[in-house]
């Protein structure tokens, strides 16, 4: 029997009604099964449904828990970002093993757009998350908003938001002339056609005050856009931001029947506002959209792009004159700080790493470094902004690493975080240029905001540190110690468990293209070369002379199997790739 | 004309500028969702099938 799993996005309107907005598959599930999903429905179907092989088709960002998101559910305390336990995938193998069903799972590979062949038989169950472009629900209802939205509008046009489109065979037009009121927010948004889109651009909100006004928005549209009311009810509103639903569905067996497996709440980005701002045309303004719109790149979450500095940063140069990041140029010195124990070819995982706090304060070097590349990016996301007990102001992107001190088992400890790790109470270390000294200093307050800025990744050698200076006027006399992060790929761990009947293997994570390639599955070519760093935890297995990384050291996992032999690869000038024997 | 009233807002909470999520318990809105849902497999099966 074959399944698919969608996850279909509703709004609540001003009567009560629910309107259908998109469905999708190859969608991220976002969530920990086990807390979700309706567990008795599911296992039970699996249970009485005579199937002994159960097989999982995905890709790994489908089953990622994406943390990100305030976490109202409780018993969930993930910390930032993705989680790699607790899985769908695993609680589908684990599922599976306590119960007699074989797993098979079939993991895809990042922008697969079919799936591996797999004989449909009465025994066999085949769930599908990831695309297949052969199957008429991805590629005609999830990917073509049009053929959807036409589909509902002849079913039930009461099912989805009045829609103008502007096509000989899938066009209609249920806005006609009577706009719809949501007071001071917009009323009307502009979409694209086929999904994906640029989600900084899509949705455009709109509000229309006058007839005249929409006629000339339709006449605007480009030959694949089109128009829908914006549902929007005030109450609906989740820790003062507007929400959505997010259902996930199993549809399942020749007669198409359909299993909820759960129902979210989900918000936008921020919170609400009486008021937003609108351009001259009407327009909500990008610094107010993620009040609107859930989604946005917001080059954060992007693995590749830790950025380092946004506009305007300013940076120490080596004769103690201040630069702006978006002056400095490849091959400018900058003043840097040699740390003790953070040499420049420090290999393993920056989060990992930790230092004495005295030994840093008592043992540093200033020293020099060289810029030895700049990349900049369109930016609109978080910028942070902290201020100290002294008084000193910094801000910067979210992932711009910095030093924090803590005290663990009656030692001062320093370590490398983020800035949107940061708490007020937090020490950080900061550079006295006048008394030529690292000083700690507590974080007194932090204000969150986001941005229409540039950002930058910046690389620099022979040491990665460099100095930002406060945001007060021209003082140059604090600077604020920060790491080139993007340099120092990070490793992502599989999730635990079986690949294609093997054991689970390691993740290797492309440090330029931020995709993480699937766990190679035993014997299968993984970590090739250019551009992987396959992390740094590494267990020699004598018996099969390899090397392999892990998350937990064996026996926990595939003791017996032989481990793969990993390629000498680099990142960048400073890692040296592990060497087997 | 353009306003840039909320430009330079700043938010004194991390969660001010994250989304939230929780689950949708039994009910009425989560049946009317589930019935959507198969409202809209139903209009596939009409067309297709």
């Amino acid at each position: 029997m074959k399944a698919l799993l969608i996850g279909t996005d509703f709004l609540k309107d001003v009567d009560g009604g629910f309107k259908m907005i998109e469905t999708n598959t190859n969608c991220g599930l976002s969530v920990d099964p086990n807390k979700y999903i309706d567990k008795t429905l599911f296992e039970n179907f699996i249970l009485n449904g005579g199937f002994d092989e159960l097989h999982l088709i995905y890709h790994q960002s489908n089953t990622h828990i994406f943390t990100y998101p305030n976490e109202l559910e409780p018993d969930i305390t993930s910390p930032d970002g993705y989680v790699f336990v607790n899985t769908f995938d695993t609680y589908v193998r684990d599922f599976c093993d306590n119960n007699g069903v074989t797993y098979i799972g079939h993991k895809v590979d990042t922008g697969a757009i079919t799936i591996p062949y797999i004989e449909d038989t009465s025994n066999k169950l085949i769930i599908r998350i990831s695309y297949d472009t052969t199957a008429l629900i991805d590629d005609t209802y999830t990917k073509d908003n049009w053929e959807f939205l036409k589909l509902m509008h002849d079913h039930d046009p009461n099912l989805i938001a009045k829609t103008y489109i502007d096509d000989t065979i899938l066009g209609f037009d249920s806005i006609g002339n009577t706009l719809r009121d949501n007071g001071n927010h917009p009323n009307y948004c502009v979409k694209k056609r086929i999904t994906p889109s640029d989600n900084n651009i899509y949705p455009k909100l709109y509000k229309i005050t006058t007839i005249g006004e929409l006629t000339n928005l339709k006449a605007s549209l480009l030959i694949d856009e089109y128009i829908q009311e914006y549902v929007y009810d005030s109450t609906e509103i989740l820790n003062n931001k507007h929400k959505h639903y997010r259902s996930v569905d199993m549809l399942y067996g020749s007669n198409l029947d359909t299993m909820n497996l759960w129902v979210t709440e989900e918000t936008n980005i921020l919170d609400m506002v009486i008021t937003p701002d609108y351009d001259d045309n009407g327009m909500v303004q990008i610094w107010d959209r993620p009040r609107y719109t859930s989604k946005s790149n917001r080059n954060t979450s992007d693995i590749a792009r830790k950025f380092s500095a946004d506009a305007g940063t300013k940076i120490i140069k080596t004769d103690d004159t201040i630069i702006d990041v978006d002056s400095i140029s490849v091959g400018d010195q900058v003043k840097s700080i040699d740390i003790p124990d953070l040499s420049s070819n420090y290999a393993g995982q920056l989060y990992d790493w930790t230092g004495s706090t005295v030994s840093i304060k008592n043992n540093f070097i200033i020293s020099a470094t060289t810029l030895n590349e700049k990349t900049s990016y369109p930016y609109f996301g978080d910028i942070i902004e902290v201020e100290t007990q002294i008084g000193i102001v910094f801000s910067d992107v979210p992932h711009a690493q910095i030093f924090r001190s803590e005290v663990m088992s009656g030692t001062s400890v320093t370590k490398l975080v983020g800035y949107e790790l940061l708490n007020i109470g937090d020490t950080i270390l900061i550079y006295d240029k006048v008394q030529n000294e690292i000083i700690e200093d507590q974080i007194i307050d932090i204000k969150y905001s986001m941005e229409n800025t540039i950002a930058y990744s910046l690389n620099f050698e022979s040491l990665d540190l460099f100095l930002t200076l406060e945001e007060t006027a021209n003082s140059s006399r604090y600077g604020i110690i920060t790491h080139n992060f993007d340099y120092d790929c990070q490793y992502y761990a599989c999730s635990s468990g079986y690949v294609n009947g093997g054991c689970g293997a390691p993740a290797c994570f492309e440090c330029l293209s931020g995709f993480v390639v699937p766990c190679c599955s035993y014997g299968s070519s993984c970590c090739r070369v250019d551009y992987m760093y396959p992390g740094p935890i590494l267990y020699q297995d004598l018996s099969v002379n390899s090397w392999c990384t892990w998350t937990q050291p064996p026996p926990t996992y595939c003791s017996n199997s032989p481990f793969r032999h990993l390629a000498g690869t680099q990142c960048n000038s400073q890692k040296v790739p592990p060497t087997s024997t | 004309m353009s306003t840039e009233n909320n430009k330079n807002l700043k938010y004194q909470s991390r969660n001010s500028i994250r989304p939230a999520r929780k689950k949708l318990i039994e009910g009425t809105p989560k049946n009317t969702i589930k019935n959507i849902v198969i409202s809209f497999v139903t209009a596939i099966k009409n067309k297709h099938f």
